[in-house]
C-alpha cells in the first residue's frame, strides 16, 4: 500500500546530504581477529561477568549474569581466548570509560549453538522474545534503548519502522534497505506477531530512491501479515528521523513531554534493529555485526561496511585504509549530531551507524562564537517547539532552573539551531552542557538527602546505644553496692557474678583495713570513734563475704592479719 | 450616637480580627522553616569542619546569626546560595575551616585493614560496612567524603580519592566563550 508523501514537520533544516559518496560502492564485509567487549551497561552499572581474562570462550557463550529477563545478555562474538582487560573510552552522547575484555579470535569460529535456520511462524510469543533476548539485541538507531523493554510494553496500537535516515553522510540504513529489504519485512512480521498491533507504518524519506524500490519489491512479495504494511514517504527534512518527529509526521500525534511513545501506544523501531531481530529469530544468530558507513571528506573511498561488533576503531580504520586517521578529526555519528572519537581501542557498538572523518586536526570542536542578535531563526528551525535563543540566554546567565522550566529536557539535541545561527553559536553544546549539569546537580541533591537521613539515623542510634550502655552500667553499680541484692538477674547465681562480687568485696575490705591502719598509726584519741565505725563496717563486709563464699578461707587470714 | 453602618463595620472587623488571631494560633508552623531551608542548601557531608557536629547544627547556628562561610565542602556555590536565601553579603570561604576541594570519597585498602571497627563508629552516615576482625569496606555511593574515618584508623589504611577519578563519565564541558567585540556575522570578516 502506498500513500502520498507527507509534509508537516515543525521546523527542520535542509543541510547538504553528502549521501551519494558512500552509496556509490557496494558494502564490504570486514574481519577482525581482536574484539573489545565493554561491559558497562547503559545505566552505568557494570555487568557481572561469568568469565575472566585467561578463559577460553566459544562463540555465542554467555559472558554475564543478566539480573532479570530484559537485562542485556553479553555473548562472545566468536571463539577464542580472553587475553586481558583494558579500559576504553566509549564515545557518544555521554562519553564514558568502560572496562572491556579483549577477545583474541582463534580463527576456528566454534559456536556453542551453531546458527541454523529455525521455523518461527508457529512458535509462541514467549519463545520469540526469548530468542531475541538471547541475541542481546538493543536499539541500533543510535539511542541504544533496550529493544526487549520496548517489545514487552503493553498495548501497542501502532508500530512505526524508522527508515527516515535524515542525518547527512549516513547511509547505513539506506544500504541495508537496498540489500536486505526482505529480511526487514520478515522482521516486521515477527515483531507484529509479538505486539499484536493493528497498524504498521514504515516512514521513509522520499529521496532514498533505490531503498524505496527494494522495499516496495519486498513488500509486494510478503503475505505473512494479517494487516497491510503501510509505506509512507515523507519529505526529506532534517530531523525527520527523530522518534518524536517521525511519530508527529506520520500520525499527527504529539508524544507528551517527558514520556515515551509507548505510553500513547506507539512503538518505534529502527530498520537495522528489525533485521537483527529477523536474524536472531529465524537463524538463531546473535547480534554480531552491523552496517557502518565510513565516510567524510578525509576518506579516500567512502562506503558501507559490514563491521563485526567489538572491532576496535583503530583496527577498523586500518582495515578501511585510513592509517592517518589520528591526524584527522574522527567523529561518531552523522553530519549534524556527532561525537568525537578519542580512543583507538573503542569498539564498534550496535548503535554506531557511521564514522565520519573530517579534514580538520583534532582539537576543540567548536570555535568561539559571536553574540546572539535575537534573529529568531533558531526558533523556526527547532523541531521540538522550543525557544532556543531564550534557553541560550538562561544557560549563559547560569539560570539553569529557568532553562529547565522552559522545557530544556525536550530538546533532542539535533543541532538544527546551530546550523541556522548567523552568529555561529554552538547552541546544542549549551543545551547538552546544561542538561548534564542539571542531572549532576540533581544526583548530588539526591545523595545529600540520603546522607541527611543516614546521618540522623546514625545519631539516633548512637544516642540510644550510649543510653543503653549507661543504663547497664548504673544497674551493675546498684547491684554491687546493695549487699542484700541477689547476684546476677536474681534467679541464678552465676559463678562469674559471684567472682566479681567477691573481688569487689575484697577490694572494699582492703581499703577499709588500710583506712583503719592509717588512723591507728596516728594514735589520735579524738579519732578513736572513727576507727570503731570503720571496724564495724569491716565486720559487715567480712560477714557478707562469708555468706557469699562460705568455704573461703581468706577471710580468717585477712581478719587475723589485722589483729581484729 | 454611632451610626449603624459604623457599628456593623466595627463588629465585622472585630470578627475578622478574632478569626485571623485564631488561625495564627491554630495553624502555627512549629518548626523553624529557615533552618530547613538552610539545611537543604548545605552539602550534608556531616564532616564537622564548620565546628558544629553535622550540617543540621550548623544550619541552626546560621539561623541564629552565625557566619555563612564556614563550609569548605559546599564551597563558594553554597555560600552564594545561602547569601541569596538569607539576603546577606556573599563572603569568601573562611580559610580557617579548610580549603574548597573537589569532592572525595574514602577507600579502604582492604589488604591492610585489621577489622578494628573504629572507622565504622566514626562514620557519620554509616557508609562503612564490616565487623570486628573482618575486613571493612566503604559503600562508595553513600560516602560523603568527610574524612572523619581517617584519624581513628590505627593502621592508616584509608585513602581519600577524588570522585572524578572514579566516575566512568567524562564531565560535561562548558561551551566555548564569546568572541568579544563582535556583534554580527559581517563583523567577523572586518
Amino acid at each position: 500500500m502506498q500513500l502520498p508523501r507527507l509534509r508537516g514537520m515543525v521546523g527542520g533544516i535542509n543541510p547538504p546530504a553528502h549521501k551519494e559518496i558512500s552509496l556509490r560502492n557496494d558494502p564490504v564485509r570486514l574481519q577482525t581477529r581482536v574484539f573489545h567487549l565493554p561491559y558497562r551497561s547503559r545505566s552505568g552499572r557494570l555487568h557481572k561477568l561469568t568469565v575472566k581474562p585467561g578463559d577460553r570462550v566459544k562463540g555465542g557463550q554467555l559472558l554475564n549474569v543478566p539480573r532479570h529477563g530484559s537485562d542485556r545478555q553479553l555473548r562472545a562474538p566468536t571463539s577464542g581466548l580472553l587475553q586481558k582487560e583494558i579500559r576504553v573510552l566509549v564515545a557518544g552522547r555521554v562519553p564514558h570509560y568502560s572496562p572491556a575484555l579483549v577477545l583474541a579470535s582463534d580463527g576456528q569460529d566454534v559456536w556453542e549453538h551453531p546458527p541454523q535456520p529455525r521455523a518461527w511462524q508457529e512458535v509462541s510469543r514467549h519463545e520469540l522474545i526469548q530468542r531475541i533476548a538471547r541475541a542481546g539485541i538493543y536499539g541500533m538507531g543510535g539511542g541504544g534503548f533496550p529493544t526487549l523493554v520496548k517489545l514487552q510494553a503493553a498495548r501497542i496500537e501502532t508500530l512505526i519502522i524508522n527508515a527516515a535516515e535524515c542525518e547527512p553522510y549516513i547511509t547505513a540504513d539506506h544500504c541495508l534497505l537496498e540489500h536486505k529489504s526482505d529480511e526487514l519485512v520478515q522482521g516486521i512480521a515477527i515483531v507484529a506477531k509479538i505486539l499484536q498491533n493493528k497498524r504498521t507504518i514504515i516512514g521513509i524519506e522520499e529521496n532514498m530512491v533505490s531503498a524505496l524500490k527494494a522495499l516496495r519489491t519486498a513488500l509486494r512479495a510478503t503475505t505473512q501479515m494479517d494487516h497491510a504494511i503501510e509505506l509512507q514517504e515523507i519529505e526529506a527534512v532534517y530531523p525527520t528521523g527523530g522518534e518524536r518527529q517521525l511519530i508527529n509526521i506520520l500520525l499527527g500525534q504529539e508524544v507528551p513531554s517527558g514520556q515515551l511513545p509507548t505510553t500513547i501506544g506507539i512503538l518505534c523501531l529502527n530498520v537495522a534493529t528489525l533485521c537483527a531481530i529477523y536474524r536472531a529469530v529465524a537463524h538463531g544468530e546473535i547480534l554480531r555485526e552491523r552496517l557502518v558507513t565510513v565516510t567524510g571528506p578525509a576518506v579516500t573511498q567512502p562506503r558501507n561496511y559490514w563491521v563485526p561488533l567489538g572491532m576496535p576503531i583503530g583496527v577498523l580504520m586500518e582495515a578501511v585504509g585510513q592509517t592517518n586517521w589520528q591526524d584527522q578529526n574522527l567523529l561518531m555519528g552523522g553530519g549534524m549530531m556527532n561525537y568525537p572519537v578519542r580512543d583507538e581501542n573503542m569498539p564498534v557498538g550496535a548503535g554506531h551507524n557511521c564514522f565520519l572523518l573530517m579534514r580538520r586536526p583534532n582539537g576543540e570542536r567548536a570555535q568561539p562564537h559571536r553574540e546572539c542578535i535575537s534573529c529568531g531563526l533558531c526558533e523556526q528551525a527547532c523541531p521540538a517547539h522550543l525557544q532556543p535563543q531564550l534557553l541560550y540566554r538562561f544557560i549563559k546567565a547560569d539560570q539553569l532552573e529557568q532553562a529547565e522550566e522552559h522545557y530544556l529536557a525536550d530538546c533532542i539535541e539535533c543541532a538544527a539551531c546551530d546550523f541556522v545561527c548567523p552568529s555561529e553559536i554552538p547552541l546544542s553544546h549549551y543545551y547538552v552542557f546544561a542538561k548534564d549539569t542539571l542531572k549532576e546537580e540533581q544526583e548530588r541533591k539526591m545523595k545529600a538527602d540520603r546522607a541527611r537521613i543516614r546521618f540522623n539515623e546514625h545519631k539516633q542510634r548512637m544516642t540510644q546505644e550510649a543510653q543503653m550502655l549507661e543504663a547497664r552500667r548504673q544497674e551493675r553499680r546498684r547491684r554491687l553496692l546493695q549487699p542484700n541484692q541477689p547476684i546476677g538477674d536474681g534467679k541464678t547465681t552465676s559463678d562469674e557474678a559471684r567472682g566479681r562480687k567477691t573481688a569487689m568485696l575484697d577490694l572494699q575490705i582492703k581499703k577499709t583495713q588500710q583506712a583503719i591502719a592509717k588512723w591507728e598509726a596516728k594514735q589520735d584519741p579524738a579519732e578513736m570513734q572513727k576507727i570503731d565505725t570503720l571496724r564495724a563496717a569491716l565486720r559487715q563486709l567480712q560477714n557478707e563475704r562469708k555468706q557469699l563464699n562460705p568455704k573461703a578461707i581468706d577471710e580468717e587470714q585477712v581478719g587475723m592479719k589485722n589483729g581484729d | 450616637m454611632i451610626p449603624t453602618s459604623l457599628l456593623v463595620l466595627i463588629l465585622f472587623s472585630l470578627l475578622l480580627g478574632l478569626l485571623l488571631g485564631g488561625a495564627a494560633l491554630l495553624l502555627r508552623v512549629k518548626r523553624d522553616p529557615t533552618v530547613e531551608k538552610i539545611d537543604a542548601i548545605l552539602p550534608q557531608t556531616q564532616c564537622g569542619q564548620c565546628g558544629y557536629p553535622g550540617c543540621r547544627p550548623y544550619a541552626e547556628a546560621i539561623a541564629n546569626g552565625d557566619r555563612i562561610n564556614k563550609c569548605p565542602p559546599g564551597g563558594q556555590a553554597t555560600i552564594d546560595a545561602l547569601a541569596n536565601l538569607l539576603g546577606k553579603e556573599p563572603l569568601p570561604l573562611d580559610g580557617e575551616h579548610g580549603e574548597e576541594a573537589p569532592p572525595k570519597v574514602a577507600i579502604i585498602r582492604e589488604d591492610e585493614c585489621i577489622g578494628c571497627t573504629k572507622c565504622i563508629r566514626a562514620c557519620p552516615v554509616d557508609a562503612i560496612l564490616g565487623a570486628a576482625k573482618k575486613m571493612h569496606t566503604v559503600i562508595l555511593d553513600e560516602c560523603t567524603g568527610c574524612d572523619l574515618c581517617i584519624d581513628p584508623c590505627p593502621v592508616d589504611c584509608i585513602d581519600m580519592v577524588d570522585v572524578a577519578s572514579l566516575s566512568p563519565q567524562v564531565p560535561p564541558t562548558r561551551p566555548p566563550p564569546l568572541k568579544s567585540g563582535l556583534i554580527i556575522a559581517t563583523d567577523a570578516a572586518a
